[in-house]
């Protein structure tokens, strides 16, 4: 998946035009919020927990 | 950033101690009636007894969750050991995330130590089924409570 895809996804679920830099809890979702935009990027729970920005989802989401 | 791990009860205990009133305040059952106390020396002990395992959610440095379970045998199956939820909080300026990772990296945790079953729960009014289940848990009971009065002086 494409950096421009995981940044799309992000902001459909969460409204937020994310940067790579952008912090995962200063995107506003909670929890459930947030395993919802994990599952739309077909990312794993335990990849997951291990991630604090964005921009480890996309490197995690190309590498993928 | 919010970063979840494994720590120690007494590696947490210092900093958590202001939580626990506001978790308490927030979730407790029945506050008129009975009031927070938390036995420190029993969690000590049960943290010796190699009994209590503590998750902690960290922003940067700062504690602003955690999750406590205790894990033995279970008097029914002797030979297997269960994980049972203790406690588990965050503080609410921080509910972006940290609590599904408190559960998944608890899930990797308890793996590790060779838990066959965990138990957790959650409150009525602080209904997290939806995330529980998303995470692959299955609603197997409810828990009802009643106030009995009983003695405030038990030991």
């Amino acid at each position: 998946m494409r950096k421009s895809e995981v940044l799309e996804v992000i902001e459909r679920e969460t409204g937020y035009a994310a940067e790579e830099s952008t912090e995962l809890d200063a995107l506003g979702a909670d929890s459930l919020e947030m395993m919802s935009i994990f599952t739309a990027l077909d990312i794993p729970d335990v990849a997951f927990a291990e991630m604090q920005t964005v921009g480890d989802v996309v490197r995690y989401a190309e590498r993928h | 950033l919010i970063a979840v791990q494994v720590e120690t009860w007494s590696q947490m205990l210092p900093e958590a101690r202001p939580l626990f009133p506001l978790h308490w305040k927030e979730l407790a059952v029945f506050q008129d009636h009975i009031k927070i106390d938390l036995d420190e020396a029993k969690y000590n002990a049960l943290e010796q007894a190699g009994i209590l395992l503590t998750l902690t959610a960290r922003k940067d440095a700062r504690l602003v969750g955690y999750f406590t379970w205790f894990l033995m045998p279970h008097p029914h199956y002797r030979q297997y050991l269960m994980g049972m939820t203790d406690m588990y909080y965050v503080l609410p300026e921080f509910r972006r995330g940290a609590g599904a990772k408190l559960f998944i990296k608890s899930e990797a945790a308890l793996r590790e130590r060779g838990v066959i079953k965990a138990i957790t729960s959650c409150k009525v009014e602080h209904d997290h089924t939806r995330l529980l289940e998303r995470l692959g848990w299955i609603l197997t009971d409810f828990t009802f409570c009643k106030l009995l009065g009983g003695n405030t002086e038990c030991q």
